[in-house]
């Protein structure tokens, strides 16, 4: 999200929110998270792939909505207009072609007309098709979105997959095979959108269910300020609220939102930006010849990509507050933790919330509940610990940097665990002062390993990161 | 929404007040005067420059203030008996594309010790832009620093009439320049907004990046892009014999000695060494015709008479080492050398020095 794009779309959620009729009110939202998602993807390399990763989002959004309502799609009638909505929004999205030959909403021209209705036609074919075998009790469709889903996670993820991929797109398209690069599939907002889906997914898959309209449900999954980079709300709370009358008064929610906003503005903006120049990168990570300066420009990182991601969330939010939501704060002073569990309780706090959901807490479940063969308390807390680490990591990239930076974190929580049974009864015996200065020293060490494991976040390449290690401490 | 409302009024009135106050104070005169370099970062071997900032660590910047802030002259300790103080000042060439600092003509001559005992403490006040408006502006700032001889490396390419005012450098300092040679033809920037803080929030921000990029500076000593690969300046050439559009030599009025003789006037009783700068000298196709990319033969050897006889009747000191280098001691241009070259320069500069001390 560029400036003009946040005054934007503060600019349209403000005046959403002063529509005064509610189905209309809905409908403009419905329109507007259509139409940013256009917005927001950048041009591809790859022919037509900017207009068709949207409309892949809308066409998931609707498939997992079927499986998911209580309500049928196909019966109930606020669906059907909302469902109308949307196609529409996406046929007048593709109708830009007509008036310009770059793109207006798209970053680039939109396909040919044919093109698009042929693909509307499969997707709401498809949508059909799912919504009936769900209605009539089949758990496939959800299996197999699902596994879509999570394909496609590692597809983008995975530079190797998505090289492969890029070639064949290119194959279709008629562009030169050989020019692919595995940067060219980037769909935007795609991580934090597979998150969405996949929570709603596997609470389906439990049993769950949700009475709300399509229209709620997809601008739930895809509200436009929490594309870019989160929070990863919860449906159940995210639909309460918005199709709840707002808590607070317009004025409340104009005034903190405008203030949530600056904010982020000032943390990504004038802190972010500006430390990024001085800020370790891949590519100046071997170019050190001062050890000092080494050690600055990792701290600057670690401050850089804080403030980055902060104020990308304070922005979202206080977008969100413009049009009366409140989504949940993603950072809470991570920095300022005196140890590695709580910075995770802090940082990105929505996405390590969702792995704690649905991945550590079942896991742990699982693992403990073989009561003929238990396993010792450490082993499980060492496995949990490591595959959700090692899950965090991955979402960020499936690369052996990420890898170890997931691991990285994932033993040092487990050291902390075992460390922490042992010392807390022992802390709580001494003096105020001595907790503080404990505090203190034990918030300093958390910062400087949290700061050692961006090493390997920002390099990618393995010996490049022991290199910078060395120049760090040689 | 009263709340709302008294905080937009707020808000405007405070911004008035901060444009008004920029205005009467012009803060940018002396913030350009203060620099986090040679306090917490080293100061820069070379002015800032650069259009790859993200890989140069550097990036051209218009005010001399700033630029000069950041410069390691800006720190140096006052002279002693014991050093002997020279500026370079000039084009690329002398700048260093493609050189590291310490490759550069300047930073090979740094640190040598003549036979009289005093060590050469040399700053490259060198400026990538062919114009000698612009060294004149360089060697004006130069002066404040008390050098005790000034290295001027020339080429034709800078004293043609109408490449002198078209540079950046010199269209950021007009005033300054417009005080140095009252009759210089530099546009006018006559738009009113200029020194308001909108107008100059470009320059602001320039001082900040400039700071910003300290860290970079001081951690890696890189202040350019290194690129892995790059053309070799051409040898076969086309059969042109026009320079500036002038079919053979350009005459005498049409090229900038009248700012040559000032810079030499103003230096007063500092020496000027005057460089004619080595070239690549083609054996191409039509190297008959053209030495390299920028001159046909006629057309330098024309403006080479006119600087030798000038040289001689008004008694400057000028090193004519224009072809002492070979073709493959040029790097991405006609002018560029590599650092080998640079040190045969140096070697020629330093027996000079030792000569005269």
């Amino acid at each position: 999200m560029q400036l003009p794009d946040i005054f934007l779309l503060a600019g349209l959620l403000i005046l959403i929110q002063l529509i005064p009729w509610s189905p209309i009110r809905r409908g403009a939202m419905i329109i507007c998270s259509c139409v940013f998602l256009f917005v927001f993807q950048p041009v591809l390399p790859v022919r037509e792939m900017d207009f068709f990763f949207p409309f892949l989002t809308l066409a998931l959004v609707c498939c997992v909505y079927a499986s998911f309502s209580i309500r049928d799609p196909l019966q109930d009638r606020r669906s059907l207009t909302e469902t109308a909505l949307i196609v529409l929004t996406v046929l007048m999205t593709a109708a830009t072609r007509f008036i310009s030959y770059d793109g207006i909403i798209t970053a680039s021209r939109p396909p040919q007309f044919h093109k698009v209705v042929l693909s509307l036609a499969a997707a709401v074919l498809i949508y059909i098709f799912m919504n009936l075998a769900v209605r009539k009790g089949c758990q496939w469709p959800k299996r197999i979105l699902v596994i879509l889903i999570i394909a496609a996670l590692v597809i983008l993820k995975t530079p190797s997959l998505s090289l492969a991929f890029s070639r064949i797109i290119r194959g279709f398209t008629g562009q030169a095979a050989d020019m692919a690069l595995s940067s060219d599939l980037r769909w935007f907002g795609f991580s934090y959108i597979a998150f969405r889906l996949l929570s709603i997914l596997i609470d389906s898959l439990k049993g769950r269910k949700a009475d709300l309209g399509i229209g709620d449900f997809l601008v739930y999954v895809c509200f436009p300020s929490a594309l870019s980079a989160g929070p990863i709300d919860r449906w159940d709370r995210f639909t309460k609220e918005y199709t709840c009358d707002p808590k607070n008064s317009l004025a409340e929610d104009l005034y903190s939102g405008a203030g949530q906003i600056a904010l982020g503005l000032f943390h990504k903006f004038i802190l972010a930006d500006g430390l990024a120049k001085m800020a370790l990168s891949a590519q100046n990570s071997g170019q050190f010849i001062h050890q000092g300066w080494a050690w600055a420009a990792l701290l600057a990182y670690a401050l850089q990509i804080f403030f980055d991601f902060c104020g990308y969330s304070e922005i979202a939010v206080g977008l969100g507050m413009l049009f009366g939501l409140h989504l949940p704060k993603n950072f809470d002073h991570p920095y300022l933790k005196p140890d590695l569990t709580k910075f995770w309780s802090s940082w990105h706090m929505t996405l390590t919330q969702w792995i704690r959901s649905y991945v550590f807490n079942p896991l742990t479940r699982a693992l403990r509940g073989n009561k003929s063969r238990p396993l010792p308390q450490w082993l499980i807390i060492l496995i949990t610990q490591l595959t959700t680490m090692l899950l965090i990591g991955l979402w960020h990239g499936v690369s052996i940097n990420f890898v170890i930076w997931g691991l990285w974190h994932g033993i040092g929580l487990f050291i902390h665990q075992l460390y922490s049974r042992q010392t807390g009864a022992w802390l709580r015996t001494k003096s105020k002062s001595f907790v503080r200065v404990y505090t203190i020293v034990s918030t300093a060490f958390t910062i400087f390993y949290v700061s050692l494991g961006w090493i390997w976040f920002v390099i990618p390449d393995f010996s490049s990161a022991l290199g910078f290690f060395g120049r760090l401490f040689g | 929404m009263k709340k709302i409302i008294s905080i937009l009024i707020m808000t405007l009135v405070i911004l008035a007040l901060l444009a008004g106050l920029w205005q009467w104070l012009q803060p940018l005169r002396f913030l350009n005067r203060v620099s986090l370099y040679n306090h917490v970062f080293p100061g820069r071997e070379r002015l800032p420059f650069g259009e790859s900032p993200r890989t140069a660590y550097n990036f051209s910047i218009d005010s001399l203030d700033a630029a000069f802030a950041s410069h390691r002259i800006h720190g140096a300790n006052s002279k002693d008996g014991g050093t002997l103080r020279v500026v370079t000042i000039g084009d690329s060439s002398s700048w260093g594309t493609l050189l590291r600092p310490g490759e550069t003509l300047c930073g090979q001559l740094d640190g040598r010790t003549l036979s009289n005992g005093k060590t050469i403490d040399c700053f490259n006040l060198a400026y990538p832009t062919l114009s000698l408006a612009k060294d004149y502006l360089l060697l004006n700032r130069a002066m404040d620093y008390d050098p005790d001889l000034i290295l001027w490396p020339m080429t034709l390419e800078s004293f043609p009439k109408d490449k002198q005012t078209d540079n950046a450098l010199l269209r950021g300092n007009r005033e300054e320049y417009l005080r140095l040679f009252p009759d210089a033809d530099i546009p006018a920037a006559d738009d009113p907004m200029d020194h308001s803080l909108w107008g100059q929030r470009r320059q602001a921000a320039d001082w900040l990046r400039l700071q910003l990029y300290g860290v970079m500076w001081a951690g890696t000593g890189i202040d350019q892009d290194y690129p892995e690969d790059y053309l070799a300046p051409q040898v076969d050439l086309e059969p042109d014999n026009t320079y500036h559009d002038v079919e053979g030599a350009l005459s005498d009025s049409d090229l900038s000695w009248d700012i040559l003789e000032a810079g030499i006037e103003r230096a007063g009783d500092v020496p000027v060494l005057i460089l004619n700068e080595p070239m690549l000298i083609s054996n191409g196709e039509n190297s008959e015709i053209r030495y390299n990319y920028y001159y046909p033969r006629e057309a330098y050897d024309s403006w080479h008479e006119s600087l030798l006889s000038r040289a001689d009747e008004a008694g400057w000191n000028l090193m004519d080492v224009w072809n002492v280098l070979e073709i493959s001691d040029f790097t991405n241009s006609a002018i560029h050398y590599n650092a080998e070259a640079a040190s045969l320069l140096a070697d020629r500069v330093f027996e000079w020095l030792d000569g005269r001390e």
